[in-house]
This record gives structure tokens, sequence and C-alpha cells, in this order.
């Protein structure tokens, strides 16, 4: 884990995804969707954590079904393009429509990093004291799934490896398939089976649970989540009073009132970027030192 | 590479299906008049209200408020004699005169005659739901309600039929 982010206060940097996902899902406005989308993405590849060149493609599908879905839907909207069955295809519903799509992208991009970010432990020191039996649970799911993944390919390779199933054939393919699956139904159980005893063995629920890593918090925690705090309040006031909202129907409200919201932007590009400009920062500070030997 | 060309031209062949299954019209060719298929009967008179809004105000969404889509005084379409066709229902008419003034409309459900499930959403922007949860569009003939959808209802030479945007039950009895 090399990145400068991960290393802020599990609190922190908590509040801190909580704050920017809030606002980058629950606002309507399309602006602060597209800056949350680019500043995920931006985020996501200076961590340069996961490789998703094959969830990429899923992904492009997604945004142009939704994308196209919308106009199918709802007819709503002044400027008219053409008609499909006696129905208006309408600028604004596909403009809705791209930028509920760019929400949901930004979401999935957004909640990539807080993966890489928030790993099991610091799940554990964060929720240990509210709940340690949900948030063990939690990270153990968490846990599960990739688990499982390495563990299909383990089997696989050792089934190709013994030289069963090595035909392309589909019906090898499919009883390949069927079997690895009735492994691996094995393998979780008995895996759960052993996990529940080893945890026993080790006392678990016996006492309050502690946790392995303890992080201190420093001044830069609390500066971190200081701005993010009063960045948050602004936006929240923004969205109280109506300065953030924008609307799709019957006309995009693009109009003199809704100027003012600029400053609000501002204030959402600042927040969204900070881990950007964090990991930027220290970067440069790392070229730097180097340089100075 | 024989895989790819297959898949290109399945998706050829989809798209070009979509485009023949599909009737795609311009916007000048939406609103063109076209040539009734049946013979005229008679003459009705519609108008097209959506006064109780006013009165309701506060319930109105902040969307249309800000659009300026809600007349003045309430009245999308004055009441105007337009002809009656064989076999024209309510929905017939209003889709006719709508197209005819270039007013926007919305319907949702099948037009089929014999229980049809047509129902007509929003009618120049203001949709259903949009001034409290109860509003909608609403259609009399005479001044009375009819117990059927617009789509199934076939007025007689000389009625009234009034649409009107109802923002409560019982708004405009």
């Amino acid at each position: 884990m090399n990145n400068a982010f991960s290393k802020f206060h599990p609190l922190s940097s908590f509040i801190y995804f909580v704050c920017v996902i809030g606002f980058a899902v629950f606002t309507q406005h399309p602006i602060i969707r597209g800056i949350g989308l680019i500043s995920g993405i931006c985020f996501f590849i200076l961590l340069n954590e996961r490789n998703v060149n094959k969830e990429l493609a899923f992904i492009l599908m997604f945004f142009f079904i939704i994308a196209i879905t919308n106009p199918l839907f709802f007819h709503d909207g002044k400027t008219v393009l053409f008609f499909l069955h006696g129905n208006a295809i309408t600028l604004e519903s596909i403009i809705a429509g791209i930028s509920m799509s760019v929400m949901m992208i930004s979401a999935v991009f957004w909640l990539w990093c807080f993966g890489i970010i928030f790993t099991c432990e610091k799940v554990m020191y964060l929720f240990s004291k509210i709940s340690p039996k949900i948030s063990l649970i939690i990270s153990m799911i968490m846990r599960f799934i990739p688990l499982l993944k390495d563990r299909h390919k383990q089997t696989q390779g050792c089934q190709k490896a013994m030289g069963l199933y090595t035909s392309d054939k589909l019906t090898d393919r499919v009883k390949s398939a069927v079997r690895i699956f009735s492994i691996l139904v094995t393998y979780a159980l008995e895996h759960s089976l052993e996990t529940e005893t080893a945890m026993r063995a080790r006392g678990f629920s016996s006492k309050k649970r502690t946790s392995g890593l303890t992080y201190s918090f420093k001044k830069r925690d609390s500066l971190l989540l200081a701005i993010c705090l009063t960045l948050s309040l602004a936006l929240l006031f923004g969205a109280v009073s109506e300065k953030l909202q924008f609307y799709y129907y019957p006309s995009l409200s693009i109009n003199a009132s809704y100027s003012t919201s600029v400053m609000y932007l501002l204030l959402f590009f600042i927040l969204a970027f900070m881990p950007v400009f964090i990991e930027i920062k220290e970067a440069a500070m790392w070229k730097y030192s180097l340089s100075k030997i | 590479m024989k895989r790819k060309l297959i898949a290109l031209a399945v998706f050829i062949a989809v798209i070009t299906g979509v485009c023949f299954a599909f009737n795609f019209e311009s916007v000048s060719q939406h609103y063109a008049e076209k040539a009734p298929k049946h013979t005229k009967i008679g003459n009705v008179t519609i108008s097209i209200r959506c006064d109780k809004i006013l009165e309701h105000q506060s319930d109105l969404s902040k969307s249309l408020k800000d659009s300026n889509v809600i007349p003045k005084n309430g009245i999308i379409l004055q009441k105007t004699t337009v002809s009656l066709f064989q076999n024209d229902t309510v929905y017939d008419i209003l889709n006719r005169i709508t197209k005819e003034r270039k007013i926007q409309i919305e319907t949702s459900g099948a037009e089929t005659s014999a229980g049809s499930t047509l129902y007509v959403r929003g009618i120049d922007y203001i949709y259903e739901m949009s001034c409290g949860s109860t509003s909608g569009w609403i259609y009399f003939v005479n001044e009375k309600k009819a117990n059927v959808g617009a789509s199934d209802y076939c007025p007689k030479n000389g009625d009234d039929i009034l649409w009107a945007f109802s923002c409560k039950e019982n708004d405009y009895e």
C-alpha cells in the first residue's frame, strides 16, 4: 500500500469518503456528478492498485444502457429531437440519462477507491468498538469473495495440470465448471467450519475485542477532518437553500438564479480532488527528497 | 476472426431491424396534418384547463414553478370546435387537436380499443403528481366524469369535452 491517503487515520478518511460519495450520489446537479466522476477516476488511477480492464467494458456498457433507456421511457422536455412511435425523444431526457449514468459510475469508482483504502484492519479498527461481531462479519464477507475467486483459479489450474478437461470442447468445459463449482462449495463449507473452530480456540467472544493495529490521530488527520467537515457543511447549506438544485424537465434549469451555485461547485471540486492533491503532493515531495540525496 | 464477423453481422442486422420496426419521425413530420381515415359525423368542442393549479400553488413542484410553463389564466386551450369522425374516441380528439396546436402530450399504455390501458400522463409539460400526490389529468364530457378510459369513450355530435388538471379529489365537481 504505497499511497499517501491510506496513511490517514481511518476515522477521518471514512468520514471523507462518506461525505464525497454522499454529495456525488444525492445531488442532482450534473456538474457535481461530473466532478465526482472525474475525481473518482483520477484518484483510482493514482492509487494504481487494481487492474480493471475487464470491468471497464462492463462499465461502458452500463453507461450506454442507462443513457439510452432514459429517453426511451421519459418523453418530457421542451427540446424535441425526433419522434419514435409517436413519442418524443427529447434532449432533456437524454441529458438526464447521461447525468444519471455518470452518477452511478462515479459511485462505482469511488467505492473501488474506498475498497482499496479501507482494508479489513481499518474496518475492524473503526467499528470494533461499536459492534465487534458485525464488523468482523462484514470484514469476513468482504474477504470471502476474493478468497473464493483465488481458490477457483487455483482449483482450475490444478485440474488442468492433472490433465483433466484440457480440450476446448463445450461438454468438457461444462463438466469442468460443474466439478470446480462442487469443489468450491465443499471448500467454502469446510472453511467456514474450520474458521469457526479456530476462532473459538482463540477465545473469540469471550472478551472484548481489541484491534491488532493502532492508528494514532495526528495533526494532519484532524486537518483533513476539519477541511472535509467545513466543506461538507457549506455544501449541505447550499443543498438546503436550494442552490444546488437542478431540474432536467421541462427544460434544463440553466438561468441567472443558478449562477450563485458556482461557488458551491468550486467547494465540491476542492472536496472531491483533495486526495488527488494529497497524492500528487506526496509524490512530488518524494521525488524532491530523492533528488537531494 | 470468423466469430467477430458473425457478431458484426448480427449487430448490423439488429440495428436495421430496430430501424425498420420502429417508426422514426422528424418533428415536422410528426406535426404534419394527416388525412382522416373515417368520414366526418359532426362537431364537438374541446378545452384544456389547469386552473386548479393556481389555487394550489404551494403544492406545485419547483421545476414547473421555475420554468414558466403554467399559463397565467390556467387555460391551455380555449374552447375550440373540432370535427368528429366516425369511431373517434376522446383520446383521438385530444391527440388531433394537440398535434394541430403543437401542444406537448405524453401517454402511457396501449391505445387499442375495448378495455385499453391508455393513460394521459402529461399535457403541456404538466405531468401527473406535479401538484400534490393526487394530481393528474382527467376528462369530462358535458361536465360529467366518465367511468371509462379516454380511448374507450366515443363522444356524440355536439358533446363538450373538458380536459382538466385536478389537484385534489373531486376538484371539479
